[in-house]
């Protein structure tokens, strides 16, 4: 099919159905996918000659990515409901600044790696919903609570939630995890010094960012090298949940330093309702066990074998549509059902409960209350996802996405496409309020860019991972969730501009970054 | 007054069965897809486009209720 500018805006037009109906008429992601599904049907039959078994296999290969990503997002939930309902987020909260009564290490701490940490196991809106009523309790104004706690977690989105935007990258980019872990650990690795530099500033202006720097260095360097080794070793679900966890325990020991010491606050945290104190180490023992399975059966090779023994696929046959676009035969996305990520998750939440449960932090009723709120948290984001991962695939097999990337390639050239890559990956989660949405609708597109301009596929789609990863945290959704808890609900105004500029930064660095690496 | 009680009544409706509707749209659209597939594989023409009328049900049940 000719490349033209209405088969260009035709190929296009499902994408711009999410964005306009979500900026403009304010729909859901749920709610904006599922109708861009329709579109993608509707203009891939009708004017890219799809027919109804490309439309079926390209339903039908969609789910099984669908599910790869579904299966963490339902376990991550359930881990952090079990945690959460034993009460030991909020203690790990409120014990990490009773340790220094300097105002920019409190920040750091909270507003820096434990919201990273909480976006690790978690994700979903929780980090800056549960870290920015911490901060403003520590005496941080709410704007600068949601500013902090925002952009502090970007970094950690890509590799956060368990990886669930990466695997959701993984997918429709059709590259590796193994391929792409690397250069996206490095990104997210080098906008975390400028995550954490920016809380600094945030907190406690220019001079104590400057104090704060060596701190933020050794931090950076620590949290970024474990993620990168997690993630270059096949634990990339772990990447920012091992990352955060050793950047607390680095960061607790960087305040018995006397510059970052200040004078330690007793702790003041007011006891649970049920008058029993909580222990800080029974607290993080549900990621201490996620870490152990984790280890143990990603890096055990009898255990890895074990447990990946039982694998559900499907094969697909050659599907050609009457423009003449070929998706050769292939074999759809393998899951293994006992050694998914999702299933390690699922055996830690189930040790987990046993843990909080034997130690008496459950109220009656827990179970069903957990229960409730995961079903609650994933329903909804499970029908987003079902429906931009079906709407990509349907893009790709219709020859959607190799009109665009075409399009994109003829009007870039080459020389500059490496620093446009992470701007798009922004512009695509600051639309949709989700760097996994951003993936998804982009993974396919940037890496058909990169070959048709003779790039690096894997430098591209990682640019894109990073670039949505630092988006995610700018979306006005986002913004909006935020401001709500810290009692800024209509007032997001004070909090967007300040926002955008300050979340910019490690965007424009990545840019640099991806340029400077595709010019090596 | 009686026109705005019956114009209220679909709208508390939906938003009360809202969280079951999504979750049969899911369980539709997976089942769906699944049973696309399998009713192509047979070559099963029409099995296949009521699996899909299933998937399509799931979607426009996301978008009315969401």
């Amino acid at each position: 099919m000719p490349l033209t500018f209405l088969n260009w805006l035709l190929a296009l037009s499902p994408v711009l159905a999410v964005l306009v109906l979500m900026l403009a008429f304010k729909w859901g992601g749920s709610k904006a996918g599922a109708a861009a599904w329709v579109v993608a049907i509707a203009v891939g039959v009708l004017h890219f000659g799809a027919g109804p078994a490309v439309i079926g296999y390209a339903q039908a290969k969609s789910i099984l990515l669908t599910l790869d990503v579904l299966l963490i997002v339902w376990s991550a939930l359930l881990l952090f409901h079990v945690a959460d309902e034993a009460g030991a987020v909020e203690v790990i909260g409120e014990r990490l600044p009773a340790l220094t009564g300097d105002r920019m290490m409190q920040a750091l701490l909270l507003g820096w790696v434990f919201v990273s940490f909480l976006q690790g196991v978690g994700g979903f809106g929780v980090p800056v919903a549960v870290v920015a009523p911490l901060l403003v309790g520590l005496g941080f104004a709410p704007v600068q609570a949601v500013i902090m706690s925002s952009i502090g977690h970007g970094w950690a989105v890509t590799f956060g939630s368990l990886a669930t935007s990466f695997v959701a990258l993984i997918a429709t980019s059709g590259m590796s995890g193994e391929m792409l872990a690397p250069t996206a650990a490095l990104f997210q690795g080098v906008a975390a010094f400028f995550s954490g530099a920016i809380v600094a500033y945030v907190a406690d202006g220019w001079k104590s960012m400057l104090r704060g720097l060596p701190a933020i260095a050794v931090l950076t360097a620590v949290m970024g090298v474990v993620q990168y080794f997690l993630a270059t070793n096949g634990l990339w679900t772990l990447g920012a949940t091992g990352a955060a966890l050793v950047g607390l325990l680095v960061g607790v020991g960087l305040t018995r330093l006397p510059i970052y010491n200040g004078k330690a606050r007793q702790t003041a945290a007011a006891p649970p309702p049920d008058g029993e104190r909580r222990s800080l180490a029974i607290s993080l023992s549900a990621y201490g066990v996620l870490i152990v399975l984790a280890f143990g059966i990603n890096l055990i090779p009898v255990l890895d074998a074990a447990f990946n023994s039982v694998r559900v696929t499907l094969q697909f046959p050659e599907l050609v549509t009457a423009a003449g676009w070929v998706t050769p035969a292939e074999a759809g996305r393998s899951l293994s059902l006992f050694g998914h990520p999702g299933a390690i998750l699922l055996y830690a939440s189930l040790a987990a409960y046993g843990i909080y449960a034997w130690a008496g932090y459950y109220k009656p009723g827990a179970p069903n209350r957990i229960a409730s709120k995961v079903a609650k948290g994933a329903v909804k984001s499970s029908l987003g996802i079902a429906a931009m991962v079906g709407m990509a695939t349907i893009m790709s097999h219709a020859g959607m996405t190799n009109m665009l990337a075409r399009g994109i390639s003829e009007s870039v050239g080459p020389g500059v496409y490496p620093a446009v890559a992470p701007l798009l990956g922004t512009l695509g989660a600051f639309m949709t309020g989700s760097a996994t949405n951003s993936n998804v609708v982009f993974g396919a597109l940037q890496r058909q860019t990169a070959e048709l301009l003779g790039l690096s596929a894997t430098l591209i789609v990682s640019a894109q991972a990073a670039g949505g990863s630092l988006g995610s945290v700018l979306a006005p959704a986002k913004i909006i969730v935020g401001s709500s808890t810290v009692g800024l609900a209509g007032e997001e105004g004070k909090v967007i501009g300040r926002m955008l500029v300050l979340g910019l930064i490690p965007v424009l660095v990545v840019a640099v970054l991806a340029w400077v690496l595709a010019t090596l | 007054m009686s026109q705005q009680t019956e114009q209220d009544r679909p709208l508390s409706w939906r938003a009360q069965y809202k969280f079951p509707i999504q979750s049969a749209a899911l369980a539709a659209i997976v089942a769906g897809s699944f049973g696309v597939y399998a009713a192509l594989q047979s070559g099963a023409g029409v099995l296949a486009a009521l699996a899909f009328g299933l998937v399509a049900l799931g979607m426009v049940a996301t978008v009315w209720v969401s």
